[in-house]
């Protein structure tokens, strides 16, 4: 049995002169997706998520650091992909946004997580079709 | 100065992910475009000039599916994207350039609504530095 992929918030306000701040919607109903949630200590290099699959698959992901990490995929020398992650902020991408915004830009063999001298709480996740 | 604040949350299932406010300082003017489109307009024009690498947050909304915005040449634009419903697209100078919903600069942009019968509330907004910083 599969679970919902929720739209939670989606908030923005121009200090007044505009607000976006629609309903929370549900995106995905009976998915199961994979989920990576590691505590990462400081100075960590490249630590692997062991998670692979085709970009064409994804109907939701995100990303999520509390501190300072850097993203890589498919290799820690030559990466498909660099990511320096916002801290807090999630990197969110579904399929009602353009799929030039997805943050990966091709299929996933591996992705690879470093930290900088602070201790990351990191959570990857994605659903598939 | 008009800081920006900013919240995105998605869950996967009992997994919460976000929902940490962000507030964005940089960049020292706004632009603002919010229209009602009517239904069956196609490729209405509207100045909305900006450059897009001043930009540190972009935000677009709408509250009908399936409107499109493209940029600067309604034929061959320079971007173009799709808006849903309860779905805005959202940007910021902490994340990824390569998320940026509008890559080039702007100087105007051609609205769409195939709705049949609902007019849209389309909004698209910027927060920029101004060129004589």
């Amino acid at each position: 049995m599969g679970v919902k992929v929720q739209q939670l918030q989606q908030f923005c306000d121009f200090g007044g002169l505009a607000t976006v701040n629609p309903p929370k919607g549900t995106l995905l109903t009976g998915v199961t997706p994979t989920v990576k949630k590691v505590t990462l200590p400081p100075n960590t290099a490249f630590y692997a998520l062991g998670v692979s699959f085709s970009l064409s698959d994804v109907v939701a992901m995100a990303l999520y650091t509390d501190a300072p990490a850097i993203v890589a995929t498919n290799s820690t020398e030559e990466s498909q992909d660099v990511i320096f992650m916002p801290v807090k902020e999630p990197l969110i991408w579904h399929y009602k946004m353009p799929a030039s915004m997805r943050f990966f830009s091709g299929n996933i063999s591996n992705i690879y997580v470093s930290t900088s001298d602070k201790k990351a709480n990191f959570v990857f996740a994605v659903a598939l079709d | 100065m008009t800081s920006i604040k900013i919240i995105e949350e998605i869950t996967f299932g009992n997994l919460r992910i976000g929902g940490v406010p962000a507030v964005i300082d940089q960049g020292d003017g706004s632009l603002v475009w919010e229209q009602n489109i009517n239904p069956n307009t196609n490729n209405l024009p509207y100045l909305f000039p900006f450059f897009v690498n001043l930009c540190s947050v972009m935000v677009a909304s709408s509250d009908v599916d399936g409107v499109v915005i493209k940029t600067n040449n309604s034929g061959s634009p320079d971007d173009q994207f799709t808006l849903y419903k309860d779905n805005p697209l959202m940007w910021d100078l902490n994340k990824p350039t390569s998320m940026r919903f509008l890559t080039s600069d702007v100087t105007q942009i051609f609205v769409t609504n195939p709705d049949e019968t609902k007019t849209a509330h389309v909004k698209l907004a910027v927060k920029m530095s101004l060129l004589n910083d």
